[in-house]
């Protein structure tokens, strides 16, 4: 209750010194998050973490916030469900308030194939200890009252994935907690401040120039989306990304109308509510390439159309703003986590598709043990950039 | 006896049925008259799925040109297929719009730019969410298009015809009201 | 004509907006803000503010002030419990010191506390609430228009550009959102002539259309419009219009913005704007006694304004004067350096800002400038242009006073006051943007419009920053905002149907979905128990007589052409240009990968004509791909999409010969007709393509004929069929007899990563062929490389797993069990699963997860039912 009272800034604007330990490119919440520790669990503080704008300005602030790990694959599914674990005492730890919502997640399947790709989920999580079961249409009705279950619409729910360890976040609040934390460890934070090129001598990078100056570096981690083939091939290290757009929307507010975070694998649209009453809704990425960060028309009409289709009495909900993000797709939709094989002191934590701020608080503790140990912790083995070239692609 | 795919939606208005070319279809409605008054001064719809359409890889007398080797050929009467050609008569519905406020109701089913859309001109659009053929010709000076959608289609198409076209209180005719309405 | 106001019947005169007709009834409290649930009434009068906000027809957040009354209407309040005059929860304002910008953050930072306490803050947020409206869900409609010039805004600029384009002979469009042209003139008559010969001019042209009541909610890529129409007609609510323009031009003037000082959000509080539009456009005398705040004398006009209505004008006060506004619920006077006023109405007269967001929106960047004293739009994009007030041409009110104070609200949608943007800024959040999020300034039902400029003038001033350094936050689309359903439209998601559907409908078809696709799923006998009897009578009527099953989803190709084999044999892992006339052969296609994309039959009909059937869904893509390979090949091939056209059903059983025979004169014997040929013969009387193939495990024949035909055809099998017992059976009794079979389903029993080595399919790929798409990359398959799992087929030793059931080996998921059935055959579970390699052993043991519990399963390579194949031939 006291902090109410604090007048204590964040985190302060800094010098740029001529070297550091660790360059990160990106102050997202995947950079923020292995700084902090690198700072907190090896005593590693000299680092500076570069972004081009302010913070939060790309994918940590356009995203739509949803926590879970009922993830389908032996490697993502006890990876992700580590993230969850960080983040259900991360409030403490950082000593902010992130507001987690655990309020449950609930994926619904429309169609034969959709309900067994449910079913796969659930086993999986099972068996790897995730509390995720299915559910039939009564209990998705005892969830989610005001869902429509009937068989009227035009694509019937024939059965759902439940995940009650699963909820939305303050996303936000997450890259400024991290920020803070490190700004109160000496880490230094220099928003815009963008990279511009490398210097890579004898196998390693020397030497990272950015619009403030050139500083020297013991090794830099891209801990970018969206501009993490940009980043890279500054360093000379070839990424297997696509970049595809994502977009959202939000609505006014309304008085508390859906607990879950829903999910529709056959419709493409997934919604929750905040708490300030907002109706966060999201669509599938955009079946293009593009780095056009503006939200179009014929999306924002497929996410309304799917949106009635499960909510029928939302027609006149009104829609406030839409807005998109740029997603780095891989072709096994699992990150690139590690160092490179070209260049052994550049470290990436990229390739985050459309599933990277749940991963957050555990990208940021491996790829710290990572840099700091020089091996990469076994939960992030099967993300190494090596698998395609091993043919070892992750099934998720 | 051949059945278009809009037979039960037609039996269901209140068909009154005759024979043509092996073809069971809607000579009218019940009000022939009506049939015609509607499309002369509103919007009126018919079902002409049983005109013949040829494809055929290398442009012949009178066809839409698709794509760089497809052309169609339409032919209201029956007639053996032109050399080469394939026939698709049983692939695509066929819909006749005729009316004054024709492109009204087609402006809300597509976004094709039909203020360019010039009498005898063939073009492609998705249409109430399906792929469809269009080809506009005029009956005399009556406005008139034939939208081509594959029969898998044809109900959901129709069925958004008519409910976009309730704002102009379109009604289907039979053959009857299409003679009529004919130079 | 009246309409109710949650109990109160409110009449309604000519013209009326909601508002103006509660406010011409005497209310005055029209809601309670989202935060500390303060009093609230009417400010801008013009759709901006969230002030007005109230629920009609069901509805939530409906802007009253613009929104025409109607007879009928049932309207109620927000937020506010039990009413709006006694709000339970405005006992929160008084806590406030409690309750700074980012006091949540600060508070709660133990899980567990805000986990209780977070449920609380639930309900009392949010604003807006549904009700039913009695008439049900009303229509939205969609439609599309294209024009030259696209217009925005029918004031007096935007009239003049749409005449000056209309008599250069363009196609224009003109956009207003009010109920008549004519912009601020028809309040504001000093600022120019009566624009109402000109609209006259304008209505004549035939060129020229005009759309009343539309709102135009965002600039997208490619000059596309995003048009709202209000009432369209009586059969729809509301009709959202695709506005492809050539150029665009913007006329959406400027609009009036607050000042700040202490209680500026007490109800009384009210934009100059704001009265001379109740004033001039609803004839309502605003109240008794006014003091208007204003820079130098441009409080003249609204002053002039008042009087003539009938309303005192007490005091007229410089915005450096006014401390602070009395009155907690409504106003009750003001108190400044020059004394104490008494009075009901404080009449501001604020900054009027560009509305300039659809610029922005275009591209255009917002730049400041000292002279008009606001954000004016520049660099803006080719073929779009921006005329009158939106320009900033017209100079707005200097000198503002900024007040840090906890009562003097910067942003009034989330009760985000200038304290509270000091405080974010002490906290460090000194950008606009980190200052918005933190604040959640400008994050309200309108979006910034009332309170941007001031919140960047707060935020400038307190970090030292010129107003450029410190700029704007992004203008997003849609605003203002659009409803869910008018963004759906007509709801109308298409239904693809085969020929038979109406005849699977009589017959008690329960359905099933495919992509857009219908198919029945199982026929629901009067009569019979649930899914599992009709399964089982439709897989024993199949196995023991004969049945009958629409396969019409079927993609189906003709590709005819002197070089169509070359075609078939580029794309497909095995050949077909040795495939005589008459034959027909399973055909697999991968990409250059080597993954499967496809499978299918091929048939010879002729020399050059070959029929082709793709899965159900995949057709277009198969197509297409055929088209890719087919591009500068210089190959003489045609390939054409039959598939609506043809009829198609697969007529299986032990008596499928005797129906047949009843229905063609084709010598069905199986040495005319044997297994894996193809045949073009009459059948009832109709031509029709008839191919004896297995896909059930019984004697049996595809054939697809003209579609014209279909439900006819169908009956008539059914009805030769009768004396043997035939039954029409569904998707679901297909599934399980092809399991028997061990049949795999592209799509089903593999996914976006198998290859034909991991699908169990090596004899489909034909690795001695010239060449053909993946054939590299699966001769490295074959080689071993690059084979993760494997496709193995199993008896269960009890239980049955339902699909996707895992494989487990040491508590991790090794594989998944693709499809399993009970199989009536084996009197067991049955099943196709991935597995490891080294578990793809005929015999091998494996443990499957069902019902939560690990049962052991046995490997097999063999199908199920019928090894030899000797029912088939």
């Amino acid at each position: 209750m006291m902090q109410l009272f604090r007048q204590e800034r964040m985190w302060n604007k800094r010098e740029l010194k001529s070297s550091y330990d660790v360059v990160i490119v990106g102050a997202g919440a995947h950079g923020l998050a292995a700084a902090y520790y690198l700072g907190k669990s090896h005593g590693i503080k000299k680092v500076a973490l570069l972004e081009k704008n302010w913070l939060g300005y790309g994918a940590s602030g356009r995203n739509t916030a949803i926590l879970r790990s009922n993830y389908r694959t032996p490697e993502g599914i006890p990876f992700y469900d580590a993230s969850l674990k960080l983040y259900e005492n991360l409030s403490s730890e950082l000593d902010w308030n992130l507001m987690f919502s655990r309020r449950g997640h609930l994926t619904l399947a429309h169609n034969d194939s959709g309900v067994t790709g449910l079913r796969v989920r659930a086993e999986n999580n099972q068996v790897m200890g995730v509390d995720s079961r299915m559910v039939a249409r009564a209990e998705i009705r005892h969830l989610a009252p005001t869902l429509n279950v009937s068989a009227s619409a035009r694509f019937p729910i024939q059965a759902g994935l439940y995940h009650p360890p699963g909820g939305i976040i303050r996303h936000d609040a997450v890259v400024w907690a991290f920020a803070r934390a490190c700004d109160r460890m000496g880490i230094e934070i220099h928003t815009y401040t963008e990279v511009t090129g490398m210097h890579v001598e004898g196998g390693k990078v020397r030497a990272v120039t950015t619009s403030r100056g050139e500083i020297a570096c013991g090794a830099v981690l891209n801990a970018t989306a969206g501009w993490a083939t940009t980043i890279s091939n500054m360093a000379g290290v070839p990424l297997q990304i696509v970049t595809h757009p994502l977009q959202a929307c939000v609505t006014e507010p309304l008085k508390p109308f859906l607990d879950p975070v829903i999910v529709s694998a056959t419709l493409h649209v997934y919604l929750s509510q905040t708490d300030k009453g907002e109706l966060v809704i999201g669509a599938e990425i955009d079946p293009y390439q593009s780095y056009c960060m503006k939200g179009t028309l014929p999306t924002l009409e497929q996410m309304a159309t799917y949106t009635l289709e499960l909510f029928p009495q939302l027609h006149g909900v009104k829609v406030l703003r839409q807005w998109a993000g740029i997603c780095d797709m891989t072709p096994d939709f699992a990150p690139i986590m590690g160092a490179s094989e070209e260049v052994s002191n550049f470290y990436m934590d990229v390739g985050w598709g459309t599933y990277g701020f749940k991963a957050s608080p555990i990208s940021g503790k491996t790829l710290a043990e990572t840099i700091a140990t020089g091996k990469p912790p076994k939960l992030i083995e099967p993300f190494s950039p090596s698998r395609f070239r091993e043919g070892r692609l992750v099934g998720e | 006896m051949k059945r278009s795919a809009l037979h039960h939606h037609h039996q269901k208005a209140g068909a009154l049925w005759t024979q043509l070319d092996g073809w069971e279809l809607p000579a009218s409605f019940g009000a022939v008259e009506q049939e015609v008054a509607q499309a002369r001064e509103g919007v009126g719809v018919a079902d002409i799925s049983y005109f013949r359409k040829f494809e055929s890889a290398a442009p012949q007398t009178g066809s839409w040109k698709l794509a760089s080797n497809r052309h169609l050929v339409m032919r209201e009467r029956p007639v053996a297929p032109p050399d080469g050609t394939l026939d698709i008569t049983s692939v695509y519905a066929a819909l006749l719009l005729a009316g004054p406020q024709t492109n009204e109701l087609l402006r809300k089913l597509t976004s094709l730019n039909l203020s360019h859309f010039a009498n005898g001109n063939c073009a492609q659009a998705s249409l109430a969410h399906a792929h469809a053929i269009l080809i506009r010709e005029d009956l005399d000076r009556l406005l008139s298009y034939k939208v081509l959608v594959t029969r898998d289609y044809a109900e959901s198409v129709w069925e958004s015809i008519l409910h976009a076209g309730r704002e102009f209180h379109i009604a289907p005719f039979g053959l009857n009201a299409l003679d009529r309405l004919r130079p | 004509m009246n309409f109710l106001f949650d109990s109160e019947e409110v009449p309604i005169q000519a013209g009326d907006t909601v508002a103006s007709a509660l406010y011409r009834s005497g209310r005055r409290i029209f809601s309670r803000s989202f935060k500390y649930h303060r009093p609230r009434g009417l400010l801008c009068c013009s759709g901006k503010c969230p002030n007005c906000l109230v629920n009609v027809d069901g509805s939530p957040s409906v802007r009253s002030c613009v929104t025409p009354a109607l007879d009928g209407m049932r309207v109620r309040h927000q937020n506010a419990w039990p009413s709006l005059e006694n709000d339970a929860l405005s006992i929160g304002q008084h806590f406030d010191f409690l309750m700074p910008a980012g006091w949540y953050y600060k508070v709660f930072t133990k899980p567990a506390t805000w986990h209780r306490v977070e449920p609380h803050i639930r309900k009392a947020a949010g604003l807006g609430e549904l009700f039913e409206n009695p008439q049900g869900i009303p229509e939205y409609e969609h439609a599309w228009m294209h024009a030259e010039t696209a217009v925005i805004g029918g004031g007096p600029a935007g009239i003049q550009s749409a005449l000056d384009a209309a008599e250069r002979g363009e196609q224009v469009v003109l956009i207003d959102d009010q109920t008549e042209l004519g912009g601020h003139l028809r309040y504001r008559k000093q600022r120019g002539a009566d624009p109402r010969e000109r609209i006259d001019a304008l209505a004549a042209r035939a060129n020229v259309t005009l759309l009343q009541r539309a709102s135009c909610f965002g600039i997208y890529e490619g000059n596309l419009l995003g048009v709202l129409l209000g009432h369209p007609h009586a059969g729809a609510a509301e009709r959202l219009i695709h506005l492809r323009a050539q150029r665009i031009i913007v006329a959406t003037g400027a609009y009036e913005t607050p000042l700040l000082f202490d209680n500026n959000d007490v109800v009384g509080v009210m934009l100059s704007s704001a009265v001379q539009r109740l004033i001039h456009l609803h004839s309502i005398v605003p109240g008794r006694r006014a003091v208007i705040v204003a820079h130098g004398s441009e409080g003249d006009e609204v002053g002039a304004d008042l009087k003539q209505a009938g309303v005192e004008v007490v005091e007229i006060l410089a915005p450096s004067e006014i401390i602070a506004v009395r009155g907690s619920g409504e106003v009750k006077g003001v108190k400044s350096r020059r004394g104490d006023f008494a009075c009901d109405l404080v009449i501001v007269c604020g900054p009027r800002v560009p509305d300039a967001g659809l610029l922005s929106q275009a591209g255009a960047k917002l730049q400041w400038s000292d002279v008009p004293g606001a954000f004016v739009p520049v660099g803006l994009p080719l073929n779009v242009s921006a005329v009158g007030d939106v320009t900033g041409e017209t100079p707005v009110a200097a000198a503002q006073h900024f007040p840090d104070s906890k009562r003097a609200f910067v942003c009034i949608c989330v009760d985000a006051t200038s304290r509270d943007l000091k405080q974010g800024i002490a906290d460090g959040f000194e950008e606009i943007e980190t200052l918005k999020r933190y604040t959640t300034a400008t994050m309200g039902p309108c979006q910034g419009r009332m309170c941007q400029l001031n919140a960047i003038q707060v935020c400038s001033r307190l970090t030292s920053r010129s107003m450029d350094e410190t700029g704007t936050t992004t203008s997003r689309p849609p605003n203002p905002g659009v409803t869910l359903g008018a963004l759906a439209g007509a709801k109308h998601h298409p239904i693809r149907r085969t020929p038979m559907h109406h005849a699977h409908a009589e017959l008690g078809a329960v359905w099933l979905d495919m992509g857009e696709w219908k198919r029945p799923r199982y026929y629901q006998v009067a009569g019979a128990g649930g899914e599992a009897e009709s399964v089982a009578a439709e897989y024993r009527a199949v196995r023991e007589r004969a049945g009958l099953i629409d396969v019409g989803t079927l993609g189906k190709l003709i590709v005819r052409g002197k070089d169509a084999a070359r075609l078939l044999d580029k794309v497909y892992t095995s050949r077909f240009s040795d495939l005589r006339q008459g034959r027909v052969r399973y055909a697999v296609m991968c990409d250059d990968t080597g993954v499967i994309l496809d499978d299918g039959t091929v048939s010879r009909l002729a020399d050059d004509r070959f029929f082709v059937t793709t899965t159900t869904g995949n057709l277009d893509f198969v197509h297409q791909w055929f088209d890719w390979w087919l591009v500068a090949s210089g190959w003489d091939v045609s390939v054409t999409n039959v598939t609506g056209g043809l009829a198609s059903v697969n007529l299986a059983g032990p008596k499928a010969r005797d129906v047949l025979r009843k229905l063609t004169d084709l010598d069905l014997d199986p040495k005319a007709f044997p297994y894996m040929a193809c045949r073009e013969a009459q059948t009832f009387g109709v031509p029709a393509i008839l191919m004896r193939i297995g896909f059930v495990g019984e004697t049996g024949w595809e054939i697809h004929y003209p579609a014209e035909h279909g439900e006819e055809v169908w009956n008539a099998i059914l009805v030769a069929g009768a004396e043997f017992g035939i039954l029409p059976f569904g998707v679901e009794a297909q599934r399980l007899l092809r399991l028997e079979k061990r049949h795999v389903i592209v799509g089903v029993d593999t996914d976006a990563l198998t290859n034909p080595f991991e699908a169990d399919m090596a004899w489909v790929v034909k690795l001695d062929k010239e060449d053909f798409i993946g054939k590299a990359a699966l001769a490295r398959a074959a080689s071993g490389g690059g084979v993760r799992e494997k496709l193995v087929g199993f008896v269960m030793e009890g239980g049955v797993p339902e699909d996707g059931a895992p494989v487990v080996i040491g508590g991790i998921p090794v594989g998944r069990v693709t499809s399993s059935r009970y199989s009536p055959h084996r009197k067991a579970g049955i099943g196709l699963a991935f597995v490891p390699p080294e578990l793809a052993a005929e015999g091998a043991p494996v443990r499957v997860r069902v019902r939560g519990q690990l049962r052991t399963a046995i490997v097999t390579m063999q199908p199920f039912y019928d090894a030899e194949g000797a029912r088939l031939r």
